[in-house]
């Protein structure tokens, strides 16, 4: 389509499709700024094989830098999962440790930051499994000293102090928000977020959770419909 | 229901599905192109595209935040502490290195050496092989081992990553150089006389054995030598191998009532008629005994092979006869 915009009858504007499709991106959906393997420069490339090659000799130094490259997109999707600073840590320093355990095992078929992030899904899948076991509340968010931190409250509005009925009502669906997302399998909620959030190509989604991009999709897909189900049609 | 301009290939349900995919970027151009004109004449998937636009700005609410330089540098100091308490070798690692230690060790302490690494062998595939030890089989290698050289498969499990760790043992060619009655390399003769897969280590290992014992009786302080000889006569599925060892047993024969029933057994039951023949000559020194008279008395009248019929009446021919 490129940069044409879609002729619409009269009367019908909202109807437009994006004129970029490519770019297109959702309201709340953070423009990411992680390494994927579709976004490095061959020279970037042939460096981090480099130093995937040192680290598996044995080099500290060059695995430690690996670790630097990736941590905070590490944090940053554990953080919004599992909303706890605390299970966000342990899920980095748990995922670093067995990559640096298994660093002899990855063999370039795929990019590194697929592989870590294969590593980073499987564990937040697994707690995701033991708080749905447990019935854990997930909407108590703590902070990394075990104070709970009010989520809702992050949200910016600069215009709430002017109209706190405004900010009730955006506290009250966020409330809901996080009500409906816990309701999803932690698969779908996982998918949901390495897409919606973390804007990651549904290709690429399949890829780290071992599985077919059109499994990914059929999975979005189910996600997005127990959404709209749980927050009836939200306008 | 189609509407005026409505792409009838298109279905009502597939279309929510592709303003999904279209909203998150993944829509194909002529996917795209498709689902337009599907949506200028379908009034519900118009409003389906303006409800999923509502429900991600919805989702907004909850954004995502960028880790706070405080947490970064905490869960950076506590990888490093796990990373220092951590052993980076894996198994393999463990296992290449005991292998390295069990290699020096065979250099300098033979005895041992030799005990402890054939000890959890203990199969009787060990060979005497000239070569120079190779390097230890890696993970990304492991297809290049031949089957031969892998003794068990000890381990299965799946990591998080999804890789299968196949953890086995493998034989590591090595080599030990000694005179033949020193002990370590008698055993080690011992344990090739046993060897399935290399019939000419067997009849080396079983003939150096042999050799060993030309003129003498006693063959070493125990039985170890003549058991062995007995066991590839009885057992080995290849001639030369039989043949072998009956060559090895001959110095036995006068005086171990055990070997004189061991060849007799060969003559009657043997697959192979060379074997058998052999066999007979053999008990030459031993005619006397009744029971060989027997043995040859029954083979000359009633074995169905012409040759040693005539083998074994030349035999009982030659013998002085029992009182």
């Amino acid at each position: 389509m490129g940069t044409e915009a879609l002729r619409i009858q009269p009367g019908l504007q909202s109807t437009a499709l994006p004129a970029n499709r490519a770019s297109q991106t959702w309201p709340g959906r953070r423009s990411v700024q992680t390494r994927s393997a579709g976004t490095m420069s061959p020279e970037d490339r042939a460096s981090e094989t480099e130093l995937i090659r040192q680290a598996q000799k044995g080099s500290r130094q060059a695995f430690d830098t690996l670790v630097r490259q990736y941590d905070q997109a590490v944090l940053r999707l554990a953080l919004h999962l599992l909303g706890s600073e605390t299970d966000a840590q342990d899920i980095a320093q748990e995922a670093f440790l067995k990559a640096y355990r298994y660093l002899a095992n990855f063999r370039f078929e795929c990019s590194f930051y697929t592989w870590i992030y294969r590593i980073v899904t499987n564990l937040c899948l697994d707690l995701m499994r033991r708080r749905k076991t447990r019935r854990e509340d997930p909407a108590v968010v703590m902070d990394s000293s075990g104070e709970e931190l009010d989520l809702l409250g992050m949200v910016s509005d600069e215009r709430a102090s002017a109209n706190p009925g405004r900010e009730l009502e955006r506290k009250e669906l966020g409330a809901k928000i996080a009500t409906a997302l816990d309701k999803l399998t932690p698969r779908e909620r996982m998918v949901f977020e390495l897409k919606h959030y973390q804007g990651l190509r549904l290709r690429t989604i399949g890829e780290m959770l071992n599985t077919t991009e059109e499994t990914a999709k059929n999975t979005l897909f189910r996600a997005t419909k127990k959404l709209r189900a749980s927050l009836a049609v939200v306008r | 229901m189609t509407w005026p301009g409505h792409d009838s290939n298109l279905s009502c349900d597939a279309a929510h599905e592709q303003i999904t995919l279209l909203l998150y970027g993944e829509l194909s151009d002529e996917a795209c192109h498709r689902l337009e004109q599907h949506l200028a004449g379908c009034a519900d998937c118009r409003d389906e595209l303006e409800v999923t636009r509502a429900l991600s700005s919805a989702m907004a609410i909850l954004p995502v935040r960028e880790p706070s330089p405080n947490l970064i540098a905490q869960t950076r100091l506590k990888i490093d502490e796990a990373l220092e308490q951590a052993p980076r070798d894996s198994w393999l690692a463990h296992f290449r290195r005991s292998l390295w230690t069990d290699f020096r060790l065979l250099r300098t302490a033979p005895l041992a050496a030799a005990t402890m690494l054939f000890a959890g062998v203990g199969l009787g595939f060990v060979g005497i092989r000239v070569t120079t030890p190779s390097p230890a089989p890696t993970s990304s290698s492991v297809e290049s081992i031949p089957p031969q050289r892998i003794a068990a498969v000890t381990g299965v499990r799946q990591d998080p990553t999804g890789l299968v760790h196949v953890e086995y043992s493998s034989l590591m060619p090595l080599e030990a150089v000694g005179p033949v009655d020193d002990p370590n390399i008698r055993y080690l003769l011992l344990l090739g006389t046993r060897a399935p897969l290399n019939t000419s280590v067997q009849n080396a290992a079983l003939g150096l054995l042999t050799n060993s014992c030309v003129g003498t009786v006693d063959c070493g302080a125990d039985d170890s030598v003549r058991n062995a000889l007995m066991v590839a006569l009885r057992y080995d599925p290849h001639t030369n191998v039989r043949e072998q060892a009956l060559n090895g047993l001959a110095p036995y024969l006068a005086e171990d009532m055990h070997v004189r029933d061991a060849v007799l057994e060969a003559v009657l039951n043997d697959g192979d008629p060379q074997v058998r023949a052999q066999a007979i000559h053999m008990l030459a020194p031993v005619a006397a005994d009744s029971s060989v008279q027997q043995v040859l008395q029954n083979v000359a009248t009633h074995d169905g092979n012409p040759l040693l019929r005539n083998v074994s009446r030349n035999m009982l021919q030659q013998m002085p006869q029992v009182q």
